[in-house]
């Protein structure tokens, strides 16, 4: 049991002797007690400390107990604290009463008891304890409580954002399901014999579908867990996309704002795809147009530095619009937050441009000034630089040679390899990583020994007959075999994953020994 | 060593790859024939809307490839593949879905299919892909390489 918390029991008497037996006796309780001389030095004392019993000699010069009470009682801080009065004289029924209107718990009359004395102390000693206990913990009740509101209000956030989430990816797979056909149909009409004015219109069909196809895409990238997420190996190089894209952005413009850019050609190309990169800067120059209705020169600026380390790429769109308040600024990322009518936004546009950069790993930034316009700043993590001297390091990929007659095994090792970006070797003179063989009584088990034998990086991967296992590796001196012997039905997920480790392995002592 | 690469003994390379399609979105479906029949190596033999239909249709119209949609009602279609794989091996299933994971692939793949297809990928990427697999190949479509090297273990330095 933790110790318990000492309360402060205080002793008021102008006699010194009656304070000090009346401590002694209390002393047992083991608790603070402190004595005061008279009326006005317990006021003092009770300013300062709170109180959990207070014991009143009634009768005292200048102020007596009864007056010291009645001070104590109009003051709502001392309402906890327990009031014994003590008394050798006014002990009449009428003063009894006195002392319990004005609040006291008891009235002992003198000669003390000290037993009783003690017992009735230490039982309000203990209810004061209780009751900070319970004060404590109602305090904490009301920071959890409060605690639950807010997390119960991300929860409602989170949840808003999922059903975004689920319904965009609904309709964005749907949308590419029923472009699919839509596609191929055009595909069908290319190749068909067609007067000039409608092969203006299948041009002009298909570079709407490809348009509402990125859309399809974006959708599904608002997703939680998206397809799309896992293929995000994207870059982009900045430039490049302006010039993409530009008539697409420069349309969401409109006539009554000037759009600049300032995009510069050095930049590292930044890891988001075209697509995810036209929704995100197709919302914002759209949200700053509709700002910028009813300014006189509105401009909308979009710019992109690169920040001196290479890591980041920060692209800005900016409008001289009227700006946004402190709490648009604070919300405007939030999903279904607009200020606009809803006739004129969902209040999405915001989330998914948020959504589309965070995904990517990147982080955006809200600048408002009433009056002066608002920023919207992007910082997007930038792809690595490719080395100049084009790497002395291992590429990983490798040269493999392939000896294999079952042609469905042969297929799935090829397209591993290739997958991998290794390189297949076309004949034996090649200098290869990896040898795959099949075994078929063509000493294929000896082939791939001489073949690890010649290089010490080298791995040699050899298939034979159905129900071994999965795989056995031969132990060489105790080191691990650069033989490794899988049976020819392996899956092809187990197969790709050995292939990868095997292939890598090889790489490793190819760069160790180079 | 070269024998073996990319000649199929069973395919005579004059003639027409065989095709059936199934799907349970007729649109989808129609165009499909569509696209494969104004490609002079292609044809499509036979089109199924409906999972349970497809084996016996297979079976009877034995084709060189099975395009078949991912995400059909009330079958599991990597199932079906399976049952293709072992009892019809001359068959090459390419699985073909708007979704395109790691897990489905390697199901797929593991199933026995012959490749996984996007159908968010260029039409003519996917004609190319199916005479490809034709030809012996494992194809996989773009995004579908692409999401299956990000699910690769990390290689060392």
């Amino acid at each position: 049991m933790a110790p318990k918390e000492k309360v402060n029991i205080l002793l008021v008497d102008d006699q010194p002797t009656k304070l000090l037996s009346l401590e002694t006796i209390l002393a047992d309780l083991d608790e603070n007690v402190i004595k005061a001389n008279s009326a006005d030095e317990a006021l003092r004392f009770l300013l300062a400390e709170e109180c959990a019993v207070l014991l009143v000699d009634v009768c005292m010069p200048k102020m007596d107990g009864f007056e010291l009470a009645e001070l104590i009682r109009t003051h709502p801080r001392f309402g906890r604290t327990a009031i014994i009065f003590i008394s050798a004289v006014y002990l009449t029924d009428a003063d009894l009463l006195r002392g319990y209107d004005l609040g006291a718990v008891d009235y002992i009359p003198v000669p003390i008891v000290p037993e009783v004395l003690k017992a009735k102390v230490s039982v309000f000693a203990e209810l004061f304890r209780k009751t900070s206990e319970l004060r404590r913990l109602n305090g904490e009740l009301e920071r959890r409580l409060a605690e639950l509101d807010r997390s119960n209000e991300r929860l409602r956030f989170a949840d808003r954002m999922a059903t975004i989430g689920t319904l965009a990816a609904g309709l964005g797979h749907d949308m590419g399901n029923l472009l699919l056909p839509v596609r191929m149909r055009l595909d069908s009409l290319t190749g068909c014999d067609l007067a000039s004015e409608a092969r203006d219109d299948v041009a002009a069909i298909r570079e709407a579908t490809e348009y509402l196809q990125r859309l399809a895409r974006s959708l599904r990238l608002l997703a939680l867990d998206t397809d799309v997420e896992h293929s995000v190996e994207p870059s982009t190089n900045l430039g490049q996309w302006w010039r993409e894209t530009e008539v697409l952005l420069r349309n969401a413009v409109g006539r009554n704002a000037e759009l600049a850019v300032c995009i510069p050609e050095h930049l590292p190309e930044v890891r988001l795809d075209k697509a995810g990169l036209t929704q995100v800067v197709f919302n914002l120059i759209q949200n700053a147009h509709d700002a910028l209705k009813g300014v006189a020169d509105g401009k909308i600026v979009v710019s992109a530095v690169g920040s001196p380390d290479e890591q980041w790429v920060v692209l800005d769109v900016a409008d001289n619009g009227p700006g946004m308040s402190e709490e648009a600024c604070r919300r405007c990322l939030e999903p279904f937050f607009t200020t606009k009518t809803r006739e004129l936004g969902t209040g999405l546009g915001l989330a998914l441009v948020n959504g589309i950069i965070k995904r990517a790993n990147g982080k955006v930034y809200v600048e408002s000034r009433i009056g002066r316009g608002t920023t919207f700043s992007m910082e997007l993590p930038a792809m690595r630089q490719a080395t100049e001297a084009g790497g002395d390091a291992p590429t990983g990929a490798g040269v493999a040679r392939v000896v294999l007659r079952t042609q469905r095994l042969r297929a799935h090792v090829v397209s591993i390899l290739t997958g991998l970006d290794c390189a297949i070797a076309v004949d034996d003179s090649a200098e290869a990583d990896l040898l795959v063989i099949e075994e078929d009584g063509n000493g294929a088990l000896s082939a791939a020994g001489d073949f690890t034998e010649r290089h010490p990086h080298r791995h040699a991967i050899v298939f034979s007959g159905e129900g071994q296992g999965e795989s056995a590796e031969f132990e060489q001196n105790g080191q691990p075999s650069r033989v490794i012997r899988l049976d020819r039905s392996i899956r092809p997920s187990s197969l790709r994953v050995r292939i990868g480790e095997t292939l890598a392995s090889s790489c490793r002592g190819r760069g160790g020994h180079a | 060593m070269n024998q073996a690469t990319n000649v199929d003994s069973n395919l005579d390379r004059h003639r027409r790859l065989r095709i059936v399609c199934i799907d349970d979105n007729a649109m989808i479906a129609s165009a499909l024939v569509r696209r494969l029949e104004s490609d002079p190596t292609l044809t499509c033999v036979q089109v199924v809307q409906e999972g349970n239909a497809s084996f016996q249709v297979v079976r009877e119209a034995s084709p060189d490839i099975v395009l078949m949609d991912v995400d059909m009602p009330g079958v599991d279609t990597f199932a079906i593949v399976e049952r293709f794989a072992s009892e019809l091996p001359d068959v090459r299933v390419i699985m073909f879905s708007g979704h395109v994971n790691p897990e489905f692939i390697d199901r797929a793949l593991d199933a026995g299919a012959w490749g996984y297809l996007s159908k968010n990928e260029d039409v003519v990427d996917l004609i190319e892909a199916i005479r490809r697999a034709g030809q012996g190949e494992i194809v996989l479509s773009k995004e579908a390489q692409t999401v299956q090297r990000s699910a690769l273990p990390k290689r060392g330095p």
